[in-house]
């Protein structure tokens, strides 16, 4: 259906379809009369469309692209329709046909297909009948018409065409295909779904039905299977519906599987790829593209098969324990196996959590702005774009989608430092959050990222000029060991005495420094971390600030590496700063000596506000449990 | 535009078909546009249609929808146009372009419904969108001409077209739910 719907699309914006394309247009207009149906309404939309555009007085005509507005206009337009057509036809004229060609060479529908095909109308019949049994009346309609219709394949007079209100027998012996639901849309949250699906029969309540197809364009959506299975789906994703009580087909997009009970366990997800089946469990799925799809267990136990596997090992698949992950690429029929990254995934739509005050950079490629790679303005609830600052040397930034992050994830963004031949680099990019309204600098509240050192880390000089850092910190003070820094970590290959050399270190101030006593760390404040920088590998970090008591918790993750501060020392590490509220500008701060760079990618950052009645106690609890790191 | 031939007679019949054609012709006329994508091939053949309705309008039926039958004679005269001259131009097959006749003369209320709601929903789309819109199908330019004078690329104009009439399709849609419920 996607791939017509793409065609149509394509032709009605007036690229020039190859004889392949336009051959698979006609034959998927023929395929079904729900085909034809949308495609004369788009056309009839097209050509009304053009008439009254025509009939108008001109407006201004935009002759240029100085307007820098309508590359995002042009994106934000682009993003859902993309989401929608997770495969979007390639127009360029050695474009790939093979997906068109497998269109036109599809096998005559089986009684199965007919009755999913009969499920698409629902929503269209429905809404011009009086209630839910004349839309049942039409489905069995159309489900006996469609075979009558395949069956002789006649010319399609206005007469016999399937009609949603041509009076059929009532009872279940008529139907050749029983439809049940096998799911049903338990939670939605600001979900908007694509329009060219029964959209307005989409809500919390709505049973699903074997061959719907949904498409989620924004927010988030829980679908639970007829034997319990939690499906929670974060937008972009399309899903459909298959035969079966207990499964999924996740075409594209994210989905957290959660099956807490016995019934649910065995819930199947499918995907262009993998097969992952349930062992009583919560995992993630990803399916980002034509070709990659990944599973993150973040509990239990999961088994993975590669669709595409040829060997009798490969078809047995893989189970895989929580904290695990594995990526199926198509290009390889073998799985490789990483680690689960839990802050990837949404894994609730619970209301009160989903409204709960959130600023996020994912660096998603639609919420990019590729006009002016200095001011990259992603994500939401920030007060405005990155800002960079630096006092030598230089600092690029750029997002890229070429090795992630971390997986789950795609694009990210990356900091160049760079030195000259005679001057070293000490620069910082900043992002500032809290005057939006959306995060209280006064109230306790949490910050996630996950952070890389894409370049080495040698020690071959002194220490001052030689750190990264991550640090809250004043506007335009992005000095890592000043007195306007509130939570700090740093990393030097060559250690100040205190600290370990190449190793993530936490400064715990003593809460007292006022903002004009200046710039010098105390050493016997350093905390030493048990993680240890290695380049290339990705670290998840969590540091929850609680302004009021001007305290805070640190937990670094890497792979099954993990350091929690309230473990380790069995009490909060205090500000520097003694100011009850944090400033609200995280800065990425590295220096280096001259004749260098360094280059830093960052990904993921979340800032979430906690529920006020959380305690400090309760909170350490939460934290470790939110992470869910196993047991080896 | 009333394409009909002019007739000086004025009997009770050729009031009637004029009345039925200019309810008709709005639906008829998007019908051969999406069919024949040459702007002036689209006006002949509307014209061609138009004639053939009058001179057979004693054939007629007045129990069938006036507009089904109008389509019908317009996709004669589309596949004729298409054998004749069009196939090298045309990009859908004879049976699809059944198939579109069949459904264009089964949803005709709809559509023009859809028609009369597009209007307001049109004012409503924001001025970039219109701008679009109008570079499109005022201006007739393809995605790739539009994004060279945006700086953007061909499959982004393309991507936010198809949007453009989804969020269309969306308004119509719900324009006249609201206007059912009332």
């Amino acid at each position: 259906m996607t791939d017509g719907l793409t065609l149509l699309n394509a032709h009605l914006n007036g690229e020039t379809l190859t004889d392949e394309q336009a051959a698979a247009l006609s034959e998927w207009i023929c395929a079904a009369p729900e085909h034809a149906a949308l495609a004369a309404e788009l056309m009839h939309l097209d050509a009304t469309l053009a008439d009254r555009v025509a009939s108008r007085s001109a407006s201004p005509l935009i002759e240029s692209a100085d307007d820098p507005d309508w590359n995002t206009m042009l994106t934000e337009l682009a993003r859902q329709e993309q989401s929608a057509h997770p495969e979007p036809i390639n127009l360029e004229p050695n474009a790939e046909t093979t997906d068109y060609e497998n269109t036109a060479a599809q096998p005559p529908m089986t009684a199965r297909e007919i009755a999913q095909a009969s499920t698409y109308l629902i929503g269209q019949t429905a809404r011009k009948h009086a209630g839910p049994i004349a839309a049942v009346a039409a489905v069995l309609a159309l489900v006996v018409t469609l075979v009558v219709t395949l069956s002789t394949n006649p010319t399609n007079t206005p007469n016999n065409t399937p009609t949603a209100s041509t009076p059929m027998p009532r009872g279940s012996d008529t139907n050749p295909v029983a439809i049940q639901p096998v799911a049903t849309i338990t939670a939605t949250h600001n979900a908007v779904w694509s329009a060219s699906q029964p959209a307005g029969d989409l809500r919390r309540g709505t049973q699903l039905t074997v061959g719907q197809r949904l498409t989620l364009t924004q927010g988030f959506a829980e679908i639970t299977t007829a034997r319990g299975a939690v499906a929670i789906l974060e937008a972009p994703a399309t899903i459909e519906l298959i035969d079966s009580p207990n499964a999924l087909r996740l075409h594209s997009g994210k989905l957290v599987g959660i099956c807490e009970t016995s019934s649910s366990k065995g819930f199947l997800v499918r995907t262009p790829h993998m097969d992952i089946t349930d062992l009583g469990t919560e995992f993630g799925v990803e399916v980002r593209d034509a070709n990659t799809t990944e599973v993150h267990v973040f509990t239990g136990q999961v088994r993975a098969y590669h669709t595409d596997a040829v060997s009798d090992d490969e078809l047995q698949g893989m189970t895989l324990d929580a904290g695990r992950a594995a990526r199926v690429d198509r290009r390889s029929t073998k799985m490789q196996l990483g680690f689960s990254n839990p802050d990837a995934f949404a894994r609730s739509v619970d209301p009160e959590a989903a409204t709960r005050p959130t600023i996020y950079s994912r660096f998603v490629d639609s919420e990019v702005s590729t006009l002016s790679p200095d001011k990259i303005d992603d994500g939401r609830g920030w007060d405005g774009p990155w800002q960079t600052l630096n006092s030598r040397g230089s600092l690029a930034m750029q997002t890229l989608t070429q090795d992630p992050v971390s997986w789950g994830a795609s694009r990210y963004m990356q900091f160049q430092f760079k030195s000259s031949d005679t001057q070293g680099c000490n620069a910082a990019a900043y992002r500032r959050y809290g005057a939006a309204g959306e995060i209280d600098l006064t109230k306790p509240h949490v910050i996630r990222f996950s952070y890389r050192l894409d370049t080495d880390f040698d020690g071959q000089s002194d220490v001052e000029n030689n750190k990264i850092a991550v640090f809250d910190g004043a506007e335009n003070r992005f000095a890592s060991s000043s007195d306007h820094n509130t939570w700090s970590l740093h990393a030097w290959p060559n250690a100040p005495e205190g600290a370990r050399p190449g190793t993530w270190t936490a400064y715990d101030g003593d809460g007292s420094v006022a903002e004009q006593d200046g710039g010098k760390l105390d050493v016997a404040r350093l905390i030493a971390t048990s993680i240890r920088i290695v380049p290339g590998d990705t670290y998840h970090f969590q540091i929850t600030v609680f302004p009021e008591q001007a305290q805070w918790d640190l937990v670094i993750r890497h792979g099954l590496e993990r350091y929690d501060s309230r473990q380790a020392l069995g009490r909060p590490m205090r500000f520097r700063n003694a100011q009850p509220k944090v400033y609200g500008n995280i800065y990425f701060n590295a220096i280096i000596p001259e004749r260098l760079s360094r280059s830093i990618s960052i990904d993921d950052i979340v800032i979430e506000a906690l529920p006020e009645s959380v305690s400090f106690n309760a909170l350490s609890q939460a934290n470790i449990s939110r992470e869910r790191i196993p047991v080896d | 535009m009333s394409d009909l031939p002019h007739n000086p007679d004025s009997d009770p019949s050729r009031t009637r078909l004029t009345l039925l054609w200019t309810q008709a012709h709005p639906l008829v006329m998007a019908f051969v546009r999406s069919m024949v994508p040459d702007p002036v091939d689209a006006e002949d053949v509307l014209q061609q249609t138009a004639y053939d309705i009058a001179t057979n309008f004693d054939e007629y039926d007045p129990e069938r929808p006036f507009v089904a039958w109008a389509i019908g004679i317009a996709k004669y005269k589309v596949l004729s146009y298409r054998r004749d001259r069009g196939r090298d131009r045309s990009v859908l097959t004879g049976d699809a372009i059944e198939h579109i006749a069949t459904a264009y003369a089964d949803q005709s209320e709809t559509l023009s419904d859809n028609a009369r709601a597009l209007q307001s929903c049109m004012e409503k789309l924001s001025d970039k969108a219109h701008a679009l819109i109008e570079m499109r199908y005022a201006q007739n330019l393809k995605p790739a001409a539009i994004a060279s004078r945006l700086g953007t690329t061909a499959n982004t104009v393309s991507n936010a077209l198809s949007r453009t009439r989804e969020t269309l399709r969306d308004c119509i849609e719900r324009t006249l739910r609201r206007e059912e419920a009332l």
